[in-house]
């Protein structure tokens, strides 16, 4: 229990600190992804053949590739196009980015490659004449979707959405590799330098364990306000 | 674009997908035995039994990969007893520990 101590002697406020930042990622990252699924969700659903192309090559692509590639990819990858950018433009420093940013963005690409696909299957359950009953009311497509379609596909959405969720949290472990200190970096940390191994990384199992905890009862209190009248 | 340095790396990529594909196919099996083990508890009328495999596969699909197999690989050797038994030598391996780390979390 000592090892857990806050203060110069335990982990206990570091492994806080990291658990916070574990939570800024996932969240986000899930925002980052509610972005993306915004801009792929209609090409997936167009009638036009080349937009749905794009729309499938994406959620194809990242979905069938491991995380981890998609992290390094950015990680790696990512410093240096932007330094071959930077170069046109005539500056050859070496640019860090910032590992925050770089962890949020490519996790919230995974994120929303998923978030694409439920958001596309929920809109395909409703009721085609739901769509018919919108457009004969005469108000603006605006106003269509948000309240005649968006309500109905929310519902839906909402169980798979905290399927997304789960994973987007999983994945922000994966950020480790970039040295940005969140729950499994900080624990790596500690257990290396106390010898410890099974009690930190058992501490870290329980700590995301206590997220997906909470956030389930958060999320199960949303579904029943979406679900209402069903 | 290194043409030279993709040819020259290719045949060791190759031979890595042959390990990724057998730690696949390995996990799979062992996975989908473990699975139906714990749907069949899951079934049972028993409250306990049945609780416990509830907490199976919270525990698995709530934690990260990473993690579960940072404890088995790092954590477990921690262990004295453990190194002493017949389990120690399937441990020792890191093969043997992803495939149990990947055939749990199935």
């Amino acid at each position: 229990m000592e090892l857990l101590a806050f203060g110069k002697t335990g982990w206990g406020d570091e492994l806080f600190y990291a658990t916070l930042m574990t939570i800024a990622v996932s969240i986000t990252a899930m925002l980052i992804g509610f972005v993306f699924a915004l801009i792929f969700t209609p090409l997936k659903l167009s009638k036009y053949k080349s937009l749905n192309l794009i729309g499938n090559f994406y959620t194809t692509v990242i979905r069938g590739v491991p995380e981890l590639l998609v992290i390094y990819l950015f990680f790696f990858g990512g410093s240096g196009a932007i330094m071959y950018v930077a170069s046109i433009f005539g500056y050859f420093e070496y640019i860090e980015i910032n590992a925050f940013i770089t962890g949020s963005v490519a996790i919230g690409i995974i994120s929303g490659a998923y978030s694409t696909e439920v958001f596309r299957g929920a809109i395909q359950s409703i009721d085609k004449g739901q769509f018919e009953a919108a457009k004969v009311l005469g108000v603006s497509k605006f106003i269509q979707f948000y309240k005649i379609i968006l309500p109905q596909m929310l519902r839906l959405a909402i169980p798979n959405l905290s399927n997304v969720w789960q994973i987007t949290l999983k994945d922000t472990s994966l950020i480790s590799v970039t040295g940005l200190v969140e729950i499994m970096r900080q624990s790596y940390i500690a257990a290396g330098s106390t010898r410890d191994p099974l009690f930190f990384y058992s501490f870290a199992a329980v700590l995301y364990l206590l997220i997906t905890y909470l956030s389930m009862k958060l999320i199960n209190r949303l579904e029943a306000k979406y679900s209402r009248g069903y | 674009m290194d043409f030279d340095l993709m040819i020259t790396s290719f045949p060791k990529l190759l031979s890595a997908t042959v390990i990724t594909l057998k730690l696949l196919s390995a996990s799979l099996i062992i996975g989908m035995f473990l699975g139906l083990f714990f749907a069949i508890l899951r079934m049972n009328k028993n409250i306990f039994i049945n609780k416990f495999a509830y907490g199976y596969s919270y525990v698995f699909r709530g934690t990260p990969l990473l993690v579960q197999i940072f404890i088995i690989y790092f954590g477990l050797g921690q262990i004295e007893y453990l190194r002493s038994t017949f389990l120690w030598v399937i441990l020792k391996e890191p093969y043997w520990c992803a495939i149990i780390a990947f055939a749990v979390q199935l």
